[in-house]
């Protein structure tokens, strides 16, 4: 029904090009994040799709239409705001109606229409009340409900949660996520947090310097990003990297990993992906709850020194150092360990993720 | 966390600068003390001054009679009430209007578009009497406007406009100068206004399927509603309260309240009649100040 289809769109602010050549293909009904370090361009890219800003190159597809030369009210959109932008001389019926006013759509269906997204939103009782009356949370639900009233094919939000405190933002979050369900339409939301990507999106396209470097279901994403830069973007703490070595020390086809003076085997699997870097550098990449600590040598571990260590209630979030790189580890909380204490790492070498040390880019098996 | 006690007994005499300016809370008030000052001085007292000489008789006794002793004396009392209001119901208006597109235009932030603003602004350097000079220059029998035509031989001679048969010429002359001279004042205070209205507002109504006169309409003039009250209340009363532009361009064929009162202080020294003017033009001013708060005054709720 409404696919969103980009096709090799730039955008130029003067000599700054914040989007570049970005082809990407929204399915129907699916939520997407577009995530990123501020500056990427995803906010221009969401701008782009509202048409608030007009493409220097490419096509943009809403369903079977080009809307590339549409102006926004035209483009069967919805959006939401940043600062939510509800109207503040409006009270909060009229700011929901507005879209529909705008249509000349007849009254009673306007009083119903708002009903219904008023009640999908659980702000039926504050449809009187004009916005300075209503806290941050509320104020969101109202520019969300605007949105939808209209019964867009696309939804577009511009980073809605970051002026949400915590606590709230969690509780938005999670209803976001329900009313996606209910109403399907097809979601674009933009956001810098990777939590918020992470729990939200069918898929995340994460952006960098104009251009999308991966577009993965949070899961593979998290797992196995496509570079050293979105393995440090998302999560918390960021992936860890080691620069290593492959090496083939036997001949029955096994290779092993050479990082900080010790040797690591490597699943079979990986065999296919890395023979052909057998006596390069590579970058290593693991993740924080990968590593296991063990308290004495052991075959296959790293030395490492604990140098702080942080509870975190559910887990103990250790830093470490190994052969003069910091190391990030998360343990459970029963491990004691002191700083100054010395520990022996052992990574689960299935999670190990391999990147070129000169481009960054993944090595994937 | 340490519990913070107060100290005890270290009690130290407050610095010299403290015990001059008070407290914080003072502060505020001792920087508004030379206008407050200036204020009193130059408007308060003489303002109540010709009040007390309004409503008191020859003997010193308080009455209304000089109201309706005015009437009866000067005879261009009614057609100066006439044409002030006049002057200002078109002018007023007019500025608001063409202030409020200038506004919308130097908005648009066109390249060159801070320019423009300045050399509208121009106007607002200029006295008064300077403009009206400048606009006698232009209409006069042998000023710019008749030899322009002239020149383009759209007339064989020059068209007296500024001559007192023509009451209706006179009143446009006026009406186009004080229009080129006091539009700026208005025109800057809606540019300041426009600028504070976040570009969100216009793009979320934008995607709301509103067009530009739908945009401008239900979103920025109420948003700008605050500035159009401010313009407006400056702009009336200085329209009730308008004189050399008149006197340049009209002498007295086309009498104004304030001309009235300059009249009877200089030329008749008559201090009451001038006065009862004055208290007049305050009367009209207060109630159009106070009528636009009521009509144009936006709800605590309503604000950002």
């Amino acid at each position: 029904m409404a696919e969103i289809r980009l096709e090799n769109v730039w955008k130029v602010f003067g000599k700054v090009v914040a989007v570049k050549d970005v082809s990407l293909t929204i399915e129907d009904g699916e939520f997407l994040v577009l995530l990123g370090p501020s500056g990427c361009g995803k906010t221009t890219t969401l701008r782009c799709i509202a048409g608030l800003e007009r493409v220097d190159g490419g096509r943009i597809f809403i369903g079977d239409r080009d809307v590339t030369e549409l102006p926004p009210g035209k483009r069967g959109i919805g959006m939401v705001f940043q600062s939510y932008a509800v109207f503040p001389h409006m009270r909060v019926f009229d700011n929901i109606a507005f879209g529909l006013k705008m249509q000349r759509v007849p009254r009673s269906e306007i009083k119903r229409r708002v009903q219904a997204a008023a009640e999908l939103l659980h702000i039926e009782d504050l449809l009187q009340r004009y916005p300075a009356q209503l806290s941050g949370g509320q104020r969101q639900r109202v520019a969300v409900a605007r949105a939808i009233v209209l019964e867009p094919e696309v939804l577009l939000m511009d980073e809605p949660l970051s002026n949400l405190d915590a606590l709230i933002r969690l509780q938005v979050r999670a209803e976001l996520k329900r009313l996606h369900k209910q109403i399907g339409s097809t979601t674009v939301y933009v956001t810098h947090d990777q939590v918020e990507a992470l729990s939200l999106g069918d898929r995340i396209a994460v952006m960098k310097d104009g251009e999308i470097v991966q577009v993965d279901d949070p899961t593979t994403v998290y797992e196995n990003p496509a570079d050293v830069f979105v393995g440090g973007f998302i999560g918390n703490p960021p992936m860890n990297f080691l620069p290593g070595e492959i090496a083939a020390p036997k001949k029955d086809g096994f290779l092993v990993l050479r990082a900080a003076g010790h040797e690591i085997p490597l699943p079979e699997e990986f065999v296919p992906a890395l023979q052909d870097h057998v006596g390069k550098p590579v970058t290593v990449g693991i993740r924080a709850e990968h590593i296991e600590v063990v308290p004495e040598p052991t075959e296959g571990a790293l030395p490492a020194q604990v140098l702080v260590v942080e509870p975190l209630g559910s887990h103990l979030l250790l830093t470490l150092e190994v052969g003069g790189e910091t190391l990030k580890v998360m343990v459970d909380t029963d491990l004691r360990v002191e700083p100054n204490a010395e520990v022996w790492l052992r990574f689960d070498p299935a999670k190990i993720r391999f990147m070129d040390r000169e481009t960054g880019k993944a090595l994937l098996p | 966390m340490a519990p913070v006690e107060a100290p005890v007994g270290t009690h130290r005499p407050r610095p010299l600068r403290q015990r001059i300016l008070g407290t914080d809370t003072l502060l505020p008030y001792w920087l508004l003390l030379p206008s407050v000052l200036y204020l009193v001085l130059f408007f308060v007292i003489p303002l109540s001054q010709a009040i007390v000489v309004a409503f008191q008789d020859g003997a010193g006794n308080w009455t209304l009679e000089n109201f309706p002793k005015l009437r009866r004396w000067d005879f261009n009392f009614l057609p100066a009430l006439k044409w002030t209001f006049l002057l200002a119901l078109v002018i007023v208006p007019l500025q608001l209007v063409t202030a409020l597109l200038i506004a919308l235009l130097v908005n648009t932030r066109f390249r060159g578009s801070q320019l423009f603003l300045y050399v509208c602004a121009v106007p607002l350097g200029l006295s008064d009497l300077a403009a009206g000079l400048i606009w006698y220059g232009i209409f006069a029998d042998r000023g710019f406007l008749n030899s322009l035509l002239y020149t383009l031989g759209l007339i064989d001679a020059p068209i007296t406009i500024l001559t007192p048969d023509e009451r209706w010429w006179l009143f446009g002359a006026v009406v186009v100068a004080e229009h080129w001279r006091a539009t700026a004042i208005v025109l800057v205070v809606l540019v300041a206004g426009l600028q504070m209205i976040s570009k969100d507002y216009l793009e979320s109504a934008e995607v709301l399927g509103a067009n530009r006169w739908q945009r401008l309409w239900y979103v920025v003039l109420p948003l700008l509603r605050p500035s159009l009250q401010a313009a407006l209340i400056i702009r009336t009363i200085f329209a009730f309260e308008i004189f050399a532009v008149v006197l340049a361009l009209a002498g007295d064929f086309l009498p104004v309240l304030a001309e009235r009162a300059y009249n009877w202080y200089f030329f008749r020294q008559n201090l009451r009649f001038a006065s009862v003017y004055a208290v007049i033009i305050l009367a009209i001013s207060l109630i159009f100040t106070v009528l636009y708060l009521v009509f144009l005054r936006v709800r605590e709720e309503e604000r950002r």
